[in-house]
C-alpha cells in the first residue's frame, strides 16, 4: 500500500532567541519588502516621470486631447454650424495618469505560536534595583495528535506557549510623493490650446 | 482596476480615466461638461512603455 499523507513543509523550529527578535522578524522582513518596492518604485519615478536636465529633474509631459461641443452664441439653433466640435490639447504630467501607490504592501497577518524555553534576568541601566526580564523562547510546531492524552499535553504546553497575531498595514504614499502630486494637480493645471475647429456639418 | 483623475481644463472637475483603456484610444467623458478627454496618438507609446514597465515592476520582473 502507498502512503497517501501530504507532503507537508516542517520547518525547523529548534533555534532559541529573544521573543523580540522572534516577534520582529516577521514585521522586518515585511518592512524590508515594503522598501524593496518603494525603491523599485523611486527608480521607476525618475527614469520614466522624470528627465534630468542639467542638474534639475523635470516631469515627463504627455499630451491629451480634449473634444468638446461648442455652441455659436451669434447663429440659431437651426442654423447649420450652431453646433461646432472643437478640439484642444493639453499637457498633463505622466506621474499623474499612473498608479503609484498600489505598489505597496496592503496587509500583513502573522499568526503564530511562541513557546517560551527560558526566562533570564538582566540588572537595569535606570535602577540599580531593578532588573528586567528577559523571555527566551522558539516558534512553536503544531503539536502531534496522538491518541492518547492529548489534552492533557497540549494543557501542559499552553502554560507556557503564547499566541502572536500581527496585524500590519500600510502607510499612504510618503508626503514627499503627495505634495509632488498636489502641486501638479494644483499648479501644473492643463491648460487649453486650440488647435482646430471642426463644424458638425462637415463631420465624417 | 484602479482609476486614476485627470482635471477637466474646461470645468476643473476630476475626470475619472483607466490608464489600460487610454492607451488603446478610448475617450472619457467630464461628469460635468460633458467634455471628451483621450491620449493623443502621439503620446500613446510612451505612456504604454511607462505603463509595461510599472506592471512589471509590481510582478516583480527585473525592468530593462
Amino acid at each position: 500500500m502507498t502512503d497517501n499523507k501530504p507532503n507537508i513543509f516542517k520547518p525547523q523550529f529548534g533555534a532559541e532567541l529573544n521573543i523580540e527578535s522572534i516577534i520582529s522578524a516577521p514585521l522586518i522582513a515585511a518592512s524590508k519588502a515594503n522598501v524593496m518596492m518603494l525603491s523599485g518604485q523611486t527608480r521607476f519615478l525618475l527614469d520614466y516621470c522624470f528627465e534630468k536636465r542639467d542638474d534639475s529633474y523635470q516631469p515627463v509631459m504627455i499630451e491629451m486631447l480634449l473634444v468638446q461641443p461648442v455652441m455659436d452664441p451669434t447663429k440659431q439653433p437651426t442654423d447649420p454650424g450652431y453646433i461646432s466640435i472643437e478640439k484642444m490639447t493639453f499637457q498633463v504630467p505622466l506621474l499623474c495618469l499612473l498608479s503609484l501607490n498600489s505598489l505597496a504592501i496592503d496587509k500583513v497577518n502573522v499568526d503564530f505560536d511562541l513557546e517560551i524555553t527560558s526566562v533570564g534576568s538582566y540588572q537595569s541601566n535606570v535602577d540599580v534595583m531593578e532588573r528586567k526580564a528577559v523571555l527566551n523562547g522558539r516558534v512553536a510546531s503544531v503539536p502531534q495528535k496522538t491518541e492518547k492524552g492529548t489534552h492533557e499535553q497540549l494543557t501542559n504546553q499552553t502554560s507556557s506557549r503564547l499566541k502572536v497575531n500581527l496585524n500590519v498595514g500600510s502607510l499612504p504614499l510618503s508626503k514627499g510623493v503627495l505634495t509632488i502630486l498636489d502641486l501638479y494637480t494644483k499648479a501644473i493645471q492643463p491648460i487649453a490650446k486650440h488647435v482646430n475647429t471642426l463644424n458638425t456639418d462637415n463631420k465624417d | 482596476m484602479m482609476e486614476q483623475f485627470i482635471p477637466c481644463p474646461v470645468c476643473r472637475t476630476q475626470i475619472p480615466v483607466n490608464v489600460h483603456q487610454l492607451i488603446q484610444g478610448m475617450q472619457f467623458l467630464c461628469p460635468n461638461c460633458q467634455a471628451a478627454v483621450g491620449l493623443s496618438m502621439q503620446s500613446q507609446p510612451l505612456v504604454k512603455e511607462a505603463l509595461t514597465k510599472l506592471d512589471n515592476l509590481k510582478k516583480g520582473e527585473p525592468g530593462k
